[in-house]
């Protein structure tokens, strides 16, 4: 049993697992596209450690980077690719396993 | 991070898409302010030309009813105008909004206008189109009589810029603005034709969709309130741990 657990454990999407990038995701997957600022106000992160936590989402495929202009400021927007949203729902199935009284 | 705490973020992130179109309710208080000034500029003119025409014997609907009424060229370029400064005002605003809080786009199909219409999101458009057809078409047939094709461009001009907004726009109120700022300078222009005698039903119109305005205003006041009340729960929720 406790073998089981460790095994679990390790299993776990270190991509998804990290707290800010597991935020990041969580709030990608609930609209269809979330522009950079509002991400900074909702997570509470820095501009630099948003940037790099998005940056490592995007290396493991997990969100897109969507370059626009509003007027002439550019805007950079996200959204979450459906390996994303399976990397999410897999994550939940497994912390529900691992702490069974997690929703 | 606990589930409380992602569950929290989903429901910040779903209700800030939910309240941040048509500039968070506040484009409806600009396109409420336009429809009273036109409303006010016809109501004026129509007064006027009541007055100047010294038929004080007979009631002011009788005389609309009665007169081949035109309205000048000035009330013809404001109706024109209308739905153009509409668009223009609203997304002044919404870019105001969005460079403040940034822009989240809701996954829904057509955001609902608090839960009392339900339709497809193009009907707006169609129904503004499907009037534009018949009140040029209207033209068309006087035009043996001296009607006039610049009113036919100007119906279609606002019809198309309507189909355009609202191929843009899956918000609801931003498509029920849309299309209460966009049915009445359709009549105005179409009562440019003398032989079409809109005059008398120009303030019923009127009368109707300054009605819908209303309604309206109070789902943007609605949507202003809940937008509040998300900045107000996003600047309390606490940083991510890095």
């Amino acid at each position: 049993m406790k073998d089981q657990s460790l095994r679990a454990i390790l299993d776990l999407d270190r991509v998804v697992h990290e707290p800010a990038r597991l935020a990041i995701l969580t709030v990608l997957s609930a609209a269809e596209e979330v522009e950079f600022l509002f991400l900074l106000k909702v997570t509470g992160l820095s501009k630099g450690n948003l940037s790099a936590q998005a940056q490592k989402l995007e290396a493991a495929g997990y969100l897109r980077t969507i370059k626009a202009f509003r007027g002439r400021m550019p805007v950079t927007s996200f959204r979450i690719t459906d390996e994303g949203r399976a990397a999410l729902l897999a994550y939940h199935a497994q912390m529900r396993a691992l702490l069974p009284g997690r929703k | 991070m606990t589930a409380d705490r992602l569950a929290r973020l989903e429901d910040l992130t779903r209700r800030y898409a939910r309240y941040r179109p048509c500039g968070a309710g506040l484009g409806v208080l600009w396109a409420g302010a336009l429809l009273v000034m036109l409303t006010a500029l016809f109501l004026w003119w129509t007064l006027s030309a009541y007055a100047a025409a010294s038929a004080s014997s007979v009631s002011l609907w009788r005389f609309l009813r009665s007169s081949p009424l035109v309205p000048p060229a000035w009330l013809v370029l404001a109706a024109a105008a209308t739905p153009f400064a509409a668009w223009l005002g609203l997304t002044g605003i919404q870019d105001w909004v969005d460079g403040h809080f940034g822009a989240v786009e809701s996954g829904e199909r057509g955001v609902s206008c608090a839960g009392r219409i339900r339709g497809p999101h193009w009907m707006p458009s169609v129904l503004v189109g499907i009037m534009a057809v018949v009140l040029s078409g209207l033209l068309l047939v006087d035009a043996t009589r001296g009607g006039n094709a610049v009113g036919i461009v100007g119906i279609l001009a606002i019809a198309g810029w309507a189909i355009v907004w609202g191929r843009g726009s899956r918000d609801q109120l931003t498509q029920m603005v849309m299309l209460t700022l966009s049915i009445p300078p359709l009549y105005v222009i179409a009562s440019t034709d003398a032989a079409s005698k809109l005059a008398a039903g120009n303030l019923v119109i009127f009368g109707s969709y300054l009605v819908l305005m209303f309604w309206l205003l109070v789902q943007g006041a609605t949507r202003f309130s809940g937008f509040l009340k998300v900045r107000r729960d996003l600047a309390s929720i606490g940083p991510v741990e890095e």
